[in-house]
């Protein structure tokens, strides 16, 4: 009989058992976990183009409206000079969306085969997404913010359609990384 | 058979290990990759308790008073945390509005009433209680975000500053200890150790 770890109080069990601390299953479930997290991935592709395509946010200036998008926000930030801030805005909203995809494409591929190489780097891929994922919620909540703070007659700063994209996508893709599990890496190797 | 209890297998490697008994402050790592496996649970009930309960009063101020007002060329306003999340549901992005209530107010007091629930549970020697309630703490922990929402405090203060003047107030200051704490408790004490003392309280007769 081989010994699993819970996926969630993290007790030591033999396989297709209830876990003895908090009783969830504790068996592998390779081809559900890889469907879900198949099927949130496609999701939070689609909602990815109008993520970007459209302004998060408007401002509102009397009679005059501008739309920002999320690179222009970051583009804006720069040229304003706060270069920490836009460096930042644009690792969290910008390449982590993008460094998430890929890596999430490259472990399900990975699973789905059954490789056995490099599985170490593997793990250490997986739980640097499912670290820096909710960060990307930054430029939703700083929305949330200043949609709140900025409603005066004379300026005002409104959401644009592209933040509910924005804030489905990171929600989908914190949902795909939570649905694969990390225990399928390497699975059947060398044990 | 083994004893499954006395065994602990590595998150990150999957390598075995036998446990062994930690004194405080003392921290197990892997043999093989030095992956953190387990602390020492010594009084770890009373720390969840104090610091939960810190928590839950640092939660109220942070959602009771003004966290930032600013003021731009005399025209002023200032933002309380549900205001900010209603406001968005007014506007019609009842999704962002609805997701931002789940993981700024509603997930994060639940976690805070839960931490202090086991802590309870733990010292009155409630089995059963303290496990159903460690099992809502793990499914909650992840969803969270008001760490998120303070560093976007600051962010969204960045493109706001050459034209306004800014004040933070006390909520703001609520909620960087509120975030402290909660990075603490989840963090550094975190889920698999409460789960270990658990065991440790119950389940060990020695």
């Amino acid at each position: 009989m081989r010994l699993v770890r819970c996926p969630l109080c993290g007790a030591t069990n033999y396989e297709h058992s209830r876990c003895y601390r908090c009783s969830s299953w504790v068996d592998l479930d390779k081809k559900g976990s890889l469907s879900k997290a198949i099927a949130f991935l496609i999701a939070a592709l689609i909602f990815y183009i109008p993520a970007n395509i459209y302004p998060i946010l408007k401002t509102a200036q009397f009679a005059d409206t501008k739309g920002s998008t999320i690179i222009e926000g970051v583009i804006e930030l720069w040229h304003s000079g706060d270069y920490p801030v836009a460096l930042i805005i644009l690792f969290a909203s910008v390449m982590i969306p993008i460094l998430k995809f890929l890596i999430l494409i490259y472990l399900i591929i990975a699973i789905a085969k059954g490789s056995c190489k490099g599985v170490e780097q593997k793990v250490r891929l997986y739980h640097l997404i499912e670290v820096t994922g909710p960060w990307s919620l930054i430029d939703v909540f700083v929305v949330v913010i200043l949609v709140a703070l900025i409603h005066f007659h004379s300026v005002a700063i409104v959401p644009g359609p592209g933040a509910t994209s924005f804030a489905l996508m990171v929600l989908l893709t914190l949902l795909a990384s939570k649905s694969l599990d990390p225990r399928l890496i390497g699975e059947d190797c060398g044990k | 058979m083994l004893d499954l209890k006395k065994l602990i297998i590595c998150p990150r490697c999957g390598a075995l290990h036998k446990k062994r008994r930690l004194d405080f402050g003392e921290v197990a790592l892997c043999s093989v990759c030095e992956e953190k496996l387990m602390q020492s649970c010594k009084g770890v009930e009373y720390k969840v308790l104090a610091f939960s309960f810190a928590g839950i009063i640092f939660f109220l101020i942070a959602n009771l008073f003004s966290i930032v007002s600013i003021d731009i060329g005399g025209l002023d306003a200032s933002m309380r945390l549900y205001e900010a999340i209603y406001r968005l549901f007014e506007e019609g992005y009842v999704l962002i509005a609805f997701f931002s209530f789940l993981v700024l107010e509603l997930y994060p007091a639940l976690l805070m009433v839960a931490l202090m629930m086991y802590g309870f549970a733990m010292i009155l020697g409630k089995k059963e209680g303290a496990r159903s309630i460690l099992r809502v703490v793990a499914s909650l922990e992840e969803w969270s975000m008001v760490d998120i929402f303070f560093v976007s405090i600051l962010v969204a203060m960045v493109k706001v500053y050459e034209y306004a003047s800014i004040e933070f107030g006390i909520a703001f200051w609520s909620m960087a200890i509120f975030v402290a704490i909660e990075i603490y408790l989840v963090r550094f004490i975190g889920t698999q150790t409460l789960w270990e003392a658990w065991q440790r309280r119950f389940d060990e007769a020695g």
